[in-house]
């Protein structure tokens, strides 16, 4: 049911909206579907939602392309690709399902962004307040949040590039409910993987490093306003010989990923763009390592962050 | 016969029989020149000739004979139509509130708004529409045995350009855009890269940059990729 009689009066402020958000992420319990368009692609998925003993426990299913399952018990992911029979296995520390970002620190937000928040709409058939965050810079992407006042829920999460010209993911609940009973068996995965092949996850096992290392590598002042960094870690990757340095730089909404690997051989690669819907990559080498950058962030900003590395 | 009258039953007799290949020469040359003629009015043989492959289509879609056509760019003109309303969406943040929330309710919004719940529907109608597809083609592609391979095969490559100048200078950065290729974050192909100039350029080891982009996916962002991506080239466990 659309509520229809609103005012301004009913909004609330960006501060209480985010507060909300963050506080329905661990709280609400739900079922429902939503779309993610992303580059050219557009996925329908459907979820279960809901929080167990304190255990987040989530069952994505995919209603379009290749079937797709994906099952979370805490910090334990399952994916499940059963037309290839195969399922991989991968702990996570930030996992979140639905693929949206949800800002938190709002005395750091404000710092690089500014927010307004001035209208409603509806979004599956919920009333949502609009919350739009623009860069103060190029360096990064407007956000276009809808966020249920009653519930704090998200409901739709649009990223647009540095310009606002263009939409480069749209995530869009269709449907959704909220659940008061939670039967265990709901998040259980269907399928018996006992038969299928096992992939090696390719989320490694780290170890920290400190800070002054990780300061020491970067040229601090060359980076765009606002990025600090995180973490600093040294990954075992699969697919390197040596162990691969990972540094996370954050603005409080938006993440950079650096990372340094060794090079076994000297191979004279120049430097590359890529990228795809909101995800950038810049990779360059030097006489002794590999380095690359990756995150949701305009291209100029993976490239002047992958400059800023003396190595 | 007038064009006017309608045709009786044994004309349609005639009709039908004709669609089934069941005339004999004396009842096809009475068709020709004389119900469908009369019947088009018109003496060229033209339209009678349309007219009898419009009877034909309608009789093959009776039958259900006629591949169903269906317009696989729908959800895509959808989502552009519904991008093109939405860049003039995102407006400046400089209008204050009331102004803004005054705009809600006039009559134009309002109309906005019924074309968003239109559009809205068109995309469910898509969405389920898409699912539909995607199932029969499930359906289809689990009686390929070599399905997983096929996939493979089918890949998109890492279309990748480079830079033109090994070094990049710092100054130089800030003020330019480089080039942005699209590529496939997971779905890997072994093709090589090429460069600006078309020469070959050496194999980026791609599957550094896809372990990246999960293990930035699950330490720094959080936005789970493994669901809205293939695995096609993931080593097995017991490589």
């Amino acid at each position: 049911m659309f509520a229809v009689n609103i005012s301004a009066a009913d909004l609330l402020s960006e501060a209480v909206l985010l507060s909300s958000m963050k506080d329905a992420e661990n709280k609400l319990n739900y079922k429902g579907v939503f779309v993610f368009k992303h580059g050219n692609k557009l996925d329908a998925m459907s979820i279960i939602h809901g929080v167990v003993d304190d255990t987040p426990r989530e069952r994505l299913v995919s209603l379009n392309g290749s079937l797709r399952e994906v099952t979370r018990n805490g910090p334990q992911v399952k994916c499940v690709w059963p037309q290839q029979q195969i399922f991989s296995l991968a702990p996570s520390s930030t996992y979140k399902a639905v693929p949206t970002t949800i800002p938190t620190d709002l005395t750091r937000i404000k710092k690089v962004y500014s927010l307004q928040s001035s209208k409603f709409n509806h979004v599956a058939g919920k009333l949502c307040q609009v919350l739009k965050i623009k860069p103060a810079d190029e360096y990064r992407y407007a956000y276009e949040l809808c966020i249920q006042p009653s519930t704090g829920m998200l409901l739709r999460s649009r990223i647009w590039d540095e310009n606002k010209k263009r939409i480069l993911e749209d995530v869009m609940f269709t449907e959704i409910e909220y659940l008061q009973d939670l039967h265990t068996v709901s998040f259980d995965s269907v399928y018996d993987t006992s038969q299928y092949k096992s992939k090696k996850s390719f989320i490694s096992k780290s170890k920290s490093i400190n800070y002054d290392n990780a300061e020491e590598i970067l040229d601090l002042s060359s980076l765009p306003h606002g990025f600090e960094i995180e973490s600093a870690s040294q990954r075992a990757i699969n697919t390197n010989h040596s162990p691969v340095r990972h540094i996370v730089l954050s603005d409080s909404i938006a993440s950079v990923s650096i990372f340094i690997s060794e090079l076994e051989h000297k191979v004279n690669l120049k430097p590359m763009l890529m990228g795809r819907g909101a995800i950038n990559v810049f990779t360059r080498t030097n006489d002794r390592y590999k380095i690359t950058v990756l995150g949701e962030v305009p291209s100029r900003t993976v490239e002047l962050i992958g400059d800023s590395v003396k190595l | 016969m007038s064009s006017k009258e309608r045709l009786n039953d044994k004309d349609l007799e005639l009709i039908s029989a004709s669609l089934d290949q069941e005339l004999s020469e004396i009842e096809r040359r009475r068709l020709n020149n004389s119900i469908l003629l009369y019947e088009s009015g018109d003496d060229t043989g033209d339209e009678s000739h349309k007219k009898l492959q419009r009877y034909s289509l309608l009789r093959s879609i009776m039958k259900k004979e006629c591949d169903e056509v269906i317009d696989l760019n729908f959800s895509s003109r959808v989502m552009q139509s519904i991008h093109e309303q939405a860049d003039n969406e995102f407006e400046p943040l400089g209008l204050n509130d009331s102004e803004r929330y005054a705009g809600y309710n006039s009559q134009s919004n309002k109309k906005i708004n019924s074309i968003k719940q239109i559009a809205g529907l068109a995309i469910a109608v898509s969405v389920a529409t898409v699912s539909f597809l995607s199932f029969q083609q499930f359906a289809q592609t689990n009686l390929n045995t070599d399905q997983y391979s096929a996939s493979v095969n089918q890949t998109e490559s890492w279309d990748a350009k480079t830079l033109n100048s090994p070094t990049i200078d710092a100054a130089e950065v800030a003020n330019k855009i480089s080039p942005r290729v699209q590529f496939v974050p997971v779905q890997l192909s072994a093709k090589p890269i090429v460069g600006n100039a078309g020469e070959t350029q050496p194999q980026l080891p791609d599957q550094d940059i896809e372990a990246y982009i999960y293990n930035h996916s699950g330490y720094a962002s959080g936005r789970i990729i493994s669901p809205y991506s293939e695995i096609t080239r993931l080593k097995d466990s017991s490589d």
